[in-house]
This record gives C-alpha cells, structure tokens and sequence, in this order.
C-alpha cells in the first residue's frame, strides 16, 4: 500500500484507490496510534471523509490533475481550521471564536487535492522546542514514546514519523520545523523567511515565522511546496518573495546538484554539537563528496540576536493576557514571555541590527559555497522531563537550548532542508537531522541535495514501528 | 557586570509602567529568564555598528489592489 504523499496520489490519480480510502486508512492508523504519540489535538474525521468522497465525485480527468489527490495531511494547531478554535497550544485560546475560514495553506493543499484531517499538538504559543504541552500532555517520540518529540511543531513530526499522515505541516521561528524534524527522523523543510504566506496562522514573532512541510521523503516535501508558493497581501512578508520560479521551480535529478559547491560548517557549529550529530555530517558530507569546511562569522551573534528578538515580539504579542490571565498560561512559557514584555527597547533595536550585519556577511560565503551542511540539534531526542542536557561536557537547560544549531541560521531567514540520519550504531539508536543550508530563495538546491542524500540512502525516514 | 539588582530594579520599573503585575511565585523565574536576556545582549556588545548598520525590521508597503486571499 502507497504510504508516501506522492505515491498515494499517483494511485488516486489513476484510480488503483480511491481517495476514501486512503483517508480511511489514514483515520484507522490515528486511532490505532495516537493513544502512543498523542500528536493530534483534534481528529476531523467527518469533514475529511466528505472531502475524500468530494474527490472521488470528480471525472477521472479531473482527479488526475490534482498533484496531492486524496493525500491525508495534518496542520500545528496554530492554523487556522474552519470550525476550530485557533489554539495554538494554549488554553487562552480555547476561549476565542471559532476560525471562519481555513489557513491560506490548507486551502491551496486541499485545492491540489489534498485532504486535511487535524490539527497537531505544540508547544504553547510556539515558545519552546520540545512540545511538553502542559494543558494537554506532552507528544511522545514515535521512536522511542519515553522521549520528546522535539518542538515546537512537536505533532507534526511524531504524525508522519508514526504514519498517521504522509504530510503535515508546522511553523519554524528558531528552529520549530528542522528540530522536531531531527529528533522524530523525518524531513523537515523551512523556506525563505518570506517565501510561504503566514495567511491564517497565530503569530509567535512575525519578524521571524515560517511555514513548512515534514514529509517521509523529499519528493513530497518538494510536490506540497509547490502546492503552497505564491505571494499574499495578508502577509506582508511574503511581498519580499520573487515572484517568478527561482527556487520554487524544483529538480530533484541528479544533473540538480552537479557542480554545487559544499561546505560543512565548524567553529560554532562543532562547539555545539555531540559526537552522534558530528558523525551524520560527516555521512552526510561523504555521501556529497564534500571536502571543505567553512565559518559563519557572527553564529554565536545572530542565535544571541534572535533569542532577544523572539522573547521581546512574543512578550509584546501576548501582553493584554499576561496582564489579565497570567496564570492561564503554561508555566513552561509564562514567565519567558513576562520577561521579554519587560526587556530594554534599545537592546532589540541592537539585535535587529546585528541580525542584518550577520546576514550581510552570511551573504558573502554564499558567494564561495551553494550549499552549507550543519547538525540539526545537538544530539537526538532527550527524555521527556528532562530539564538539562548536556553538549561537550556543559549542562544546559532543555527547552531554551534544543535549538542552539538552528537559532542562528533561522535569524538569516535562509531556506534549510533537514535530512535524518540513522548512524546505524546499536548505542545511538536514535535519528539526528542534518541542515542542508542554501542562500534565500534557493529552496530548490535544498531540495535538491536532500534527494541525492536520499537516493544514496543516506537520509530516510522509516514508519515507527509500534 | 550587572547583578541580580539592576535586573529586580527593571523588573520593577517596567512591570510597573506596562501596568503588568507579576508574582511572587513568578518573580524568580521572570528574573532567571531576564539574567538569560542580558547574557544574550552582552554577547551582541563586541558587534561594531555604525550609524549605517540598519536594522533587520524593515516596513512593507502595501501595492494597490494587493490581493487578500
């Protein structure tokens, strides 16, 4: 039976199933594992199985049209789903009115076909990277359910991880999409900061959102991408995106990466990281045939610069129900968010303008190198209530660190596909991801590269076994 | 260096000016998280900037007739 995106919807295209029952399957498989994972807040069961008979009540012709027929996805609860309240992982929000209307997102996958069937459990307000959702319980690594799942688009790694969906989608403002993405082993992609519009969502720090697909393989990441580009006037940033192909029109051929310049990154990027995600770069680099390491000056910078950022946008957004209702919030992310309501104007101001400085040196090593290789997070997943871990021998505290390999490279804005890599060692048992970094805008050689990992079996993403 | 007073002095001041009441079961852990920001600030002092050096918070006009989806 088809279990990736791109296979169900060759087989619903041509008939050999129908999009019931790919749907049906995919309802059958959440109810079977979710009592595990708990990646999902809500199961639409009805409006999914009247959209699958919708598809299948279209001529044939038709049905072959639509690049994602009857695909199952799921989208972070912070999507806006016509009928639901918007929670993004709080319970502030269950309070609020349901949403009228469907996430500019969801609405452009289901219209190539696509079918939603819920929404996935977060981190509150999307403020941490391990999705320990206080209101409703953590979501469990599908890998391994004593450990997390990673954060904060927690559910939407441990859905396609346990083969609840083929597709889901999630949001990356210091590392959401690429850190769940590596502690669940699956891939995960973040486009240009720009690229994707934030239409319908809940904000965290819109200085800094993105939107992005986890997928089992590539080509599904590379099919709802393309499902999902185009600029909106109700994001402001998504005006900045190109507006012709570049990096949207993507190759996943081999001639795609013929001649691209690769480079794995160290100073800061080896600092914080242990010997597990140090080894899948380096299979990750062998399997490109890339030789060279390179330095982004100003790492340590841009993750100080963003931390400030996100903890000052995120205070500011949430400040009328910190001054009303502080203690509705999760005690995980209330007194982060108090703090940045409080922070120095002046000190943002500076990290807003030594993001820039960075991303104009950033700038100048893309000139050297297409592509830059870094581990995702510094080791694989943690246990769940694990409050420290440790990276070269310093403890650090879980939920503001997870993301020490991400923070800088998110703060440039810049596209990244995440790759796993299971070493194959019975002592790290675990998946890690590996960032495949590209200049803005050129999604298209991210994807790209993470195809050749992936045809050299390097990078895949198994179904968890339960 | 700043000490844990500089920070409780801001804590107070701010809270008291945003009209944000936080606490004392809070406190500590709002305060934790300020020392975390300053630390953040400090590492962000060695970056030389100039009066050139602009800020990554750029505004976007909006063209006629935008398209709302």
């Amino acid at each position: 039976m088809p279990d990736t995106a791109w296979a169900i919807a060759e087989a619903v295209q041509t008939g050999s199933q129908s999009a019931l029952h790919s749907v049906e399957r995919s309802l059958a498989r959440i109810a079977a594992t979710d009592g595990v994972t708990h990646a999902f807040t809500a199961v639409l069961g009805e409006r999914a199985l009247e959209r699958a008979a919708h598809l299948q009540s279209l001529q044939a012709d038709e049905r072959a049209r639509l690049p994602l027929a009857g695909v199952p996805f799921a989208v972070k609860n912070l999507f806006d789903v016509a009928g639901l309240s918007t929670l993004a992982g709080s319970r502030i929000e269950r309070d609020r009115a349901p949403a009228t209307r469907d996430a500019l997102l969801v609405r452009r996958l289901e219209a190539a076909g696509a079918v939603l069937v819920g929404a996935l459990n977060m981190d509150e307000y999307a403020y941490g990277f391990t999705t320990e959702n206080s209101h409703v319980g953590p979501t469990r690594n599908p890998h391994d359910p004593t450990r997390i799942a990673g954060g904060s688009s927690g559910g939407s790694a441990a859905a396609v991880a346990a083969g609840q969906v083929p597709l889901s989608l999630g949001s990356d403002t210091n590392g959401s999409i690429r850190v769940p993405a590596s502690l669940c082993g699956v891939f995960g992609f973040r486009p240009t900061y720009g690229r994707l519009p934030r239409t319908g969502t809940y904000p965290f720090v819109a200085s800094l959102d993105v939107l992005g697909p986890f997928a089992r393989s590539t080509r599904d990441l590379a099919l709802s991408y393309a499902a999902m580009t185009g600029r909106d006037a109700g994001d402001p940033a998504s005006l900045i995106a190109p507006s012709g192909s570049e990096g949207s029109d993507v190759r996943l051929t081999p001639d795609a990466i013929r001649g691209l310049r690769i480079a794995t990154l160290d100073g800061y990027f080896h600092e914080n990281a242990n010997d597990q995600s140090l080894e899948a770069v380096t299979m990750v680099a062998r399997a490109l045939g890339a030789t060279a390491s390179t330095t982004l000056d100003g790492a340590e910078q841009a993750r100080a610069a963003a931390f400030l950022i996100t903890n000052a946008e995120g205070g500011a957004l949430h400040l009328d129900d910190l001054r009303a209702r502080a203690d509705d919030f999760d005690p995980l992310t209330r007194d982060r968010l108090l703090a940045g309501a409080l922070l120095p104007a002046a000190w943002i101001d500076r990290a807003r303008r030594v993001r820039q400085r960075v991303a104009v040196d950033a700038a100048r090593l893309f000139k050297r190198f297409d592509v830059l290789l870094a581990a995702a997070t510094p080791g694989p997943a943690t246990p769940i209530g694990a409050a420290t871990f440790n990276v070269r021998g310093r403890t650090l505290p879980t939920r503001p660190n997870t993301g020490l390999l991400t923070q800088p490279i998110s703060c440039l804005g810049l596209p990244v596909c995440t790759v796993p890599v299971w070493s194959g060692r019975s002592d790290w048992p675990m998946p890690v991801g590996v960032q495949i970094i590209t200049a803005p805008w050129r999604e298209d050689l991210a994807l790209a590269v993470a195809a050749e990992l992936e045809r050299a079996g390097v990078a895949r993403a198994p179904v968890a076994q339960f | 260096m700043a000490t844990a007073d500089p920070l409780s002095r801001l804590l107070d001041a701010n809270a008291a000016v945003l009209n944000l009441g936080i606490s004392e079961a809070q406190r500590p852990g709002v305060l934790s998280y300020l020392a975390l920001a300053e630390a953040m600030h400090r590492a962000l002092l060695p970056v030389a900037l100039g009066p050139s050096d602009e800020s990554a918070l750029v505004f976007v006009p909006q063209p006629p007739g935008a398209r709302h989806e």
